[in-house]
């Protein structure tokens, strides 16, 4: 017969089986499915045999990949883009977030909304539409300040580094961060500022000396978020670059996946494993920085109440409307007049104005078909990633099961190839794991692949958001009785809704524009619209940019309008600015 | 008598002679036959996988489902867009022993770089039986064409005219300047010092170029001229337009043809062939089949049927392009792939003195490429 004190050890038995149960299911799972793939193309990089003949191993790939012409200065290259963008990116989205976030700012979730909005524009026609503005050549801006009598020549090439910058800046490396951060601003505790100020602080000594340090975490992991993609991004630098014979590592990537005849996956693979050496470098850093002091901002006794900047609140406003106008009109502009022009940024063509770009999209049962599955897989992601996320997140710096630095490293090394290479790996373990297969080119396999895409970012995130919030609350909730699953809604829930609500719209706008962690694995009744922009880009005589942009534009309807929506859901039901 | 009996035993001989010998009559039966057969097999079978690749493969395949599929009463799923994820996807699919592909219609040279090493291509010829395709009386120069080396696995049936692959600006080419330029050579001229907008590496060949004017001419175009490169067929079509270069090399044709139409001042070709190398362009007109492909009659029945009179005529039709046979009306070919009479054409992606000089000239291409700083 058990005694009393066994029977009341019970619940806390029980408890950390299931916790261990449940780390010992994330760990397999996740691990066989984050880690699986990028073994794979990784033993297949030492694959020297031709197609259809027994595998020889050797290190041939590795000697070519790493033969490539002006290698090292591609690396040089890759990092100095990188700094060169995020030393301005950086600083101007922690300013930005503060002001949105800390501040007495009017329409607040208005201007947040349109940095959500750049985001959601497409990378690829927002640089299309860069170029339509300052080809040195045929830049509609450099034509027109080219005709002022004290201006020779173009202002402004965008084949060039600056220009590389600039389309980043424009692009998402300011707008993501803004994104990231805002939310982690909103959770603070305004008792310390306040504080701060009793004391005689300035609002900037309060901001620098108080707010900034407290908001370490969250920072620190949107900058490293950052270095970890410094070696994935390659579009904007193909664009751009390669016209300019600027090569960055990730072009060198792309050219052995994507270019050559035939493909070299394996080199590609070799190259891109410099990217496991950051990786290999961030994750302990993180680790180190996380852990070295508290960072609570939310306890019971949180206030969350805004400053007054005075006289500087309306410059503070201008500025953040300034960075606004600069990231979306233009591309927003291009996007829909293009979509009307016979061709884009070409008024002298006759007729200039067209609907048929507009008819062939909509009169096609392939885009029909393509934006139910967009819609659908987006739906999923936005709904189950962040329920996954926040606890994986959970688990790894709010508990003591055993495994969660192993859980955390699983999480860190899904950035760890560039996801051209990666989709390729997932395609490799589908196929040649027997319980999978039957789901190759259906709905279920994409629902897995959106369900993990931005697990990096959103798993980092919620731990941020997580390490704000003391434990004072969460206790509370155990005295009164209550068990995980409702400490879990009616106390963590209401407090990182915000970063519920973005991640939720991050991962759904990444789901409904992905393009390269699905296009091996989506069937021809399973292409999304982000895909279909990609046919109408490449397959046809000649480039239907126009066709493929109003798909785009489309796109960003429907993820701005559920973001709209899941926004004002949110704030109903999270923490709210006195 | 004699003579009776030697001529009746003549009659006996010639008849049964003529019996034994097969006549038209006699083929077409076996012919028919077996086309009825392969009919009812690949109806059985019910649908057909073909790749589509390359610029124009889009528009040739939208009339397929019609004119064929509902023919034959098998449905058509044409997989578009780019040709190394499809083959990264067939190789992962291979390796697990699925064979989801039956045919890939595309450009030259990806089969030849491509799909015939990796060996998983089977044999055309043993496929055709229709006697409209074996006559190689139909096609252009009384000869079947071939994109793969070993001329077997990736049958060429389109042939696109053209004066060099040489568009340019009307504005900034005075008529008599257009008159001047007739030969390749030309290109080296002073005026055309950085007036040339050209490819990466990875499109075009020179193949011609290189066998008639060697590695000089190439120097003198990537090296001396100092070119524009450009990222892609849109953005050096729209070069052009603007004036950024004089001429354009290479397959912008088709975009240069639209900025034509809209009244932009630039022509996709030159107006008289050249005195070499006036290339013919198979453009998106190969078809290869895969080995162990999945709807192996409705493979081989599409494969005969696109290489008919009627299959050819309706690639013809959506595409513009020119079939490389000569039996059907060429009315609805684009005027720039028109094949002229009296103007002598090469065909480098299927002669076998250009497959020989191709890979030369690729490499060529690149290592002075990277000597100039257009490319890495």
């Amino acid at each position: 017969m058990p005694t009393s004190d066994a029977m009341r050890a019970l619940p806390a038995i029980r408890t950390r089986y299931v916790g261990a149960a449940l780390m010992v299911t994330l760990i397999i799972t996740l691990g066989a499915y984050l880690v699986g793939p990028i073994v794979l193309i990784l033993i297949n990089s030492f694959n020297v045999a031709r197609f259809s003949e027994p595998a020889v191993f050797g290190l041939e790939n590795w000697r070519m990949a790493f033969a490539q012409p002006a290698l090292l200065q591609s690396l040089w290259n890759t990092v100095m883009v990188f700094w060169l963008y995020t030393a301005i990116a950086f600083p101007v989205a922690v300013l930005i977030a503060w002001i949105l976030a800390r501040t007495k700012i009017p329409f607040s979730r208005g201007w947040e909304m349109g940095f959500w909005l750049s985001y959601m524009l497409p990378g690829l026609a927002t640089t299309i539409g860069w170029i339509y503005a300052f080809d040195p050549h045929i830049g509609i801006i450099n034509d027109l300040v080219a005709r002022l009598p004290f201006i020779d020549g173009p202002i402004f090439n965008i084949f060039s580094v600056p220009g590389i910058v600039f389309a980043h800046l424009m692009g998402n490396a300011i707008s993501q961060k803004v994104m990231l951060l805002t939310p982690a601003f909103r959770n603070m505790d305004s008792a310390l500022e306040e504080a701060a100020r009793v004391g005689g602080a300035t609002n900037l000594r309060t901001m620098l000396r108080i707010t900034l340090p407290v908001m370490v975490p969250s920072m620190a992991v949107v900058f490293m978020l950052n270095i970890v993609r410094i070696f994935n991004s390659f579009e904007t630098e193909l664009l751009l670059g390669v016209p300019a014979n600027f090569y960055v590592f990730s072009t060198k990537v792309y050219q052995l996946a994507r270019q050559a005849m035939p493909p070299q996956p394996g080199q590609a693979t070799a190259l891109a494993s410099i990217t496991m050496g950051v990786i290999a470098l961030v994750i302990p850093l993180q680790r180190w920085l996380l852990s070295r002091r508290l960072y609570t901002t939310v306890t019971g006794q949180m206030k969350p109440a805004l400053i007054s900047l005075g006289r500087w609140q309306s410059i503070a406003t201008a500025f953040v409307i300034f960075v606004i106008v600069l990231l979306v009109p233009v591309p927003m502009v291009i996007l829909v007049l293009g979509s009307f022009m016979n061709k884009v940024g070409f008024f002298d063509f006759i007729p200039t104005f067209t609907l048929k770009h507009w008819i062939l999209v909509f009169g096609d049962d392939h885009f029909w078909l393509a934006l139910r599955t967009t819609l659908g897989l987006a739906t999923f992601a936005g709904i189950a990633s962040p329920l996954l996320f926040s606890m994986i997140a959970y688990i790894v710096v709010k508990t003591a099961l055993r495994g969660r630095v192993l859980l955390d490293t699983i999480v860190w090394s899904s950035a760890t190839v560039p996801g051209l290479l990666s989709s390729l790996g997932l395609l490799w373990l589908i196929l040649g794991t027997p319980f999978l297969r039957p789901a190759y080119g259906t709905m279920y396999i994409l629902f897995l692949v959106v369900l993990v895409q931005g697990m990096l970012t959103g798993v980092q995130v919620f731990k941020t958001s997580f390490l704000q919030v003391g434990r004072d609350m969460e206790d509370a909730a155990r005295v009164a009785g209550a068990g995980w699953m409702r400490t879990y809604f009616k106390v963590w829930l209401p407090i990182i809704m915000p970063s519920m609500i973005m991640i939720a719209v991050m991962n759904f706008v990444t789901a409904a524009n992905t393009t390269t962690s699905i296009i091996l694995l989506a069937s021809r009744e399973t292409r999304t619209l982000s895909i279909l922009a990609l046919e109408l880009m490449i397959s046809g005589d000649a480039a239907q940019y126009e066709a493929a942009g109003i798909v785009s534009l489309i796109i960003v309807t429907v993820t701005m309008t559920v973001a709209v929506v899941a926004t004002k859901l949110g704030y109903d039901i999270g923490i709210r600015a006195q | 008598m004699k003579r009776i009996m030697q001529t009746g035993i003549s009659a006996v001989i010639l008849t049964g002679f003529v019996l034994a010998t097969p006549g038209r009559g006699a083929a077409a039966e076996p012919f028919q036959a077996n086309w009825a057969a392969l009919a009812k097999e690949a109806k059985r079978e019910g649908e057909l996988n073909v790749i589509v690749g390359g610029g124009s493969g889009r528009d040739m395949s939208k009339g397929w489902q019609a004119a064929f599929g509902d023919k034959y009463g098998v449905k058509v799923k044409t997989f578009l867009g780019r040709s190394r994820d499809h083959w990264e996807r067939i190789r992962a699919e291979r390796s697990a022993g699925i064979h989801s592909v039956d045919a890939w219609v595309t450009s030259g040279r990806f089969p030849q770089d491509t799909l015939v090493p990796a060996g998983v291509l089977q044999p055309i010829m043993p496929l055709l039986i229709h006697p409209e395709i074996l006559d190689a009386g139909v096609w252009y120069r009384k000869r079947h064409w071939w994109a793969d080396d070993e001329e077997k696995y990736a049958y060429t049936f389109w042939g696109n005219g053209g004066f060099g692959s040489i568009s340019y600006n009307t504005k900034l080419m005075a008529p008599n300047d257009i008159k001047q330029l007739r030969s390749w050579k030309d290109l080296g001229r002073p005026e055309f010092t950085g007036q040339i907008i050209v490819r990466d590496y990875s499109h075009d060949v020179f193949a011609c170029q290189y066998t008639v004017y060697g590695e000089s001419w190439f120097r003198t175009i990537w090296v001396n001229q100092k070119p524009k490169v450009q990222a892609n067929d849109r953005q050096g079509a729209e070069w052009l337009a603007r004036g950024v270069g004089k001429v354009g090399l290479g397959g912008v044709s088709a975009e240069v043809e639209q900025l034509k139409s809209g009244g932009l001042p630039v022509e996709p070709q030159l107006p008289h062939p050249l005195d070499h190398c006036n290339n013919l362009s198979s453009a998106s007109g190969n078809v290869v089949i895969f080995d162990r492909a999945k709807n192996p009659s409705a493979a081989k029945l599409f494969l005969n049927w696109l290489l008919t009179k009627e299959g050819q005529y309706a690639s013809q039709k959506n595409a513009g392009a020119n079939s490389l046979r000569l039996d059907i009306p060429k009315n609805n070919v684009r005027e720039q792939n028109q094949r002229l009479d009296g103007v002598e054409y090469v065909f480098e992606c299927c002669e076998k003195r250009f497959k020989e000089a191709t890979k030369a000239a690729l490499d060529l291409r690149y290592k002075l490429g990277v000597e100039a700083g257009l490319w890495q």
